[in-house]
């Protein structure tokens, strides 16, 4: 059975005068699920996420994110994607709730419960407490709950367990295997924690200088490389250099 | 648009703006009256340029225009924070990531500034030339009859440097948004005011009540405020983050 594309790029390029930033990218989600994009810094991805949520506009290539061109339907995108690309920031001097409140009115969103996500990422205490006096790990979680309050049929998380503690980043897995299971959506991640790609990602890309030179499902990887992502990571990345 | 200006009020702190607005009044209560005494005391015991600062007239122009260069400085202010800032690198990915035009949220946040600028600065200047003429009708300073005429030209005046205030503030926010510079749009924000407000006394002063430079003043303001903002719309619509 053929499979619905949630993102299919082709030939997608991205230059900075002399620099391509992203070269001929071909990226093919499927609905539902979770593909991991892996790469060294540097390597493209974050200027992927950018060209597929409209901050940036492609060189050269199409991306079609639910179906729709994102140099033609930017408004319409926008409101089906939840994303947290580079540190996210917020109304420092207001609430998380306020601070999501003011999200979902740019949204066009209403009705939705803002504390019921807040316990779902492990902020339902902080009350009236400004977001300035948030730590990183709080922060993180508040920007993964922006993300995916407006109930997003697809999340664009660049590198979001960043400076979450151990047991945030454990909650954060299963909260991403939960939307993925139970709210169909789909999820892009990139992190630079392979052991954490491998615990949420059914599909993996790898990035190297601008290019993806590979596209898997978990379960292929695992067969080849019974060690884990790891393994097979460093062997893609060393044939990659040695093609050089 | 109404809706956009409502989340710009929501999540910028206004307060401190009123706060500014009520310390520029004091001010220039303290300015109008240090005219009015000049006045009181007579020119004739001072040097004879000093009778640019006295009569109503003068008064009128003076105040309106302290008033113009210090509500374009707080316009300049608010700009930093409304647009400035918010097309910075770390938090235009934010703003850019809406799905609203970013045209319109630019405009709603000119819309925001531009009427809290003219709307407070008439407010004020009404309220201090109220107050003034309530004194002056008790204890004459400056002259022992306050004639209508003087009244009607203080709202003018005031109504037409208010709206150049706002233009202004819409140039100094362009300058400091080409140059990505916050101290650069507070610059300009003094800046341009004073250098034209110069132009507009020395005139203004020499035809007493003439207030086509005030006019021509306000139209210039607003042209190149309108032309600035269509541009910097165009800049935003391609913008990348």
């Amino acid at each position: 059975m053929k499979k619905t594309l949630v993102v299919k790029t082709d030939n997608l390029t991205k230059s900075y005068s002399s620099i391509e930033a992203v070269y001929q990218c071909n990226i093919s989600i499927a609905k539902g699920s979770i593909y991991g994009l892996l790469g060294e810094n540097g390597a493209g991805k974050t200027t992927i996420f950018k060209l597929l949520t409209g901050l940036l506009i492609p060189t050269m290539g199409k991306a079609e994110v639910l179906g729709m061109d994102i140099t033609k339907c930017r408004s319409d995108i926008l409101k089906n994607i939840g994303s947290i690309i580079e540190v996210p920031v917020f109304y420092e001097h207001l609430s998380a709730v306020k601070n999501l409140e003011i999200h979902l009115a740019y949204m066009g969103v209403s009705g939705l419960e803002i504390n019921s996500v807040l316990e779902m990422v492990g902020l339902s205490n902080t009350n009236n407490q400004p977001v300035s006096q948030f730590s990183l790990g709080m922060r993180q979680r508040l920007g993964i709950a922006r993300a995916l309050i407006h109930k997003p049929k697809l999340l664009i998380l660049d590198e979001p367990v960043n400076g979450l503690d151990p047991t945030g980043i454990r909650e954060m897995r299963k909260l991403f295997l939960k939307l993925k299971q139970e709210e169909n959506m789909t999820i892009l991640i990139s992190s630079h924690n392979l052991s954490e790609v491998e615990h949420v990602a059914d599909t993996i890309g790898i990035i190297a200088k601008g290019k993806i030179i590979e596209e898997v499902t978990l379960s292929e990887v695992i067969q080849k490389f019974p060690n884990g992502l790891e393994d097979y990571f460093f062997n893609i990345l060393k044939g990659d250099n040695k093609r050089d | 648009m109404i809706k956009l200006i409502r989340l710009e009020l929501k999540r910028n702190r206004i307060k401190k703006y009123i706060v500014a607005s009520i310390i520029i009044s004091i001010v220039m209560f303290a300015f109008i009256y240090a005219l009015a005494f000049l006045s009181y005391i007579g020119v004739d015991n001072f040097d004879s340029d000093l009778k640019v600062f006295t009569g109503y007239d003068s008064i009128i122009s003076w105040i309106s225009v302290l008033s113009m260069v210090a509500f374009t400085t707080l316009s300049a202010v608010m700009y930093t924070r409304f647009v400035i800032d918010e097309y910075k690198q770390e938090r235009k990915i934010l703003l850019l990531s809406y799905p609203q035009k970013r045209n319109i949220i630019f405009l709603s946040k000119l819309t925001v500034v531009f009427l809290f600028t003219t709307m407070t600065m008439i407010i004020c200047n009404l309220f201090i030339y109220l107050v003034f003429s309530v004194s002056e009708n008790v204890f004459h300073l400056v002259d022992n009859t306050l004639p209508i005429e003087i009244i009607q030209r203080a709202i003018k005046v005031t109504i037409l440097t208010s709206l150049t205030a706002g233009g202004f503030g819409i140039v100094a926010m362009g300058i400091g948004f080409i140059k990505n510079s916050v101290p650069m749009t507070i610059i300009s924000g003094i800046l341009i005011p004073a250098l034209f407000s110069n132009i507009v006394l020395v005139s203004a002063n020499n035809v007493v009540g003439n207030d086509m430079f005030f006019i021509v003043l306000m139209v210039l303001s607003l042209i190149l405020g309108v032309v600035i903002s269509t541009r910097l719309m165009k800049k935003i619509n391609i913008m990348e983050a």
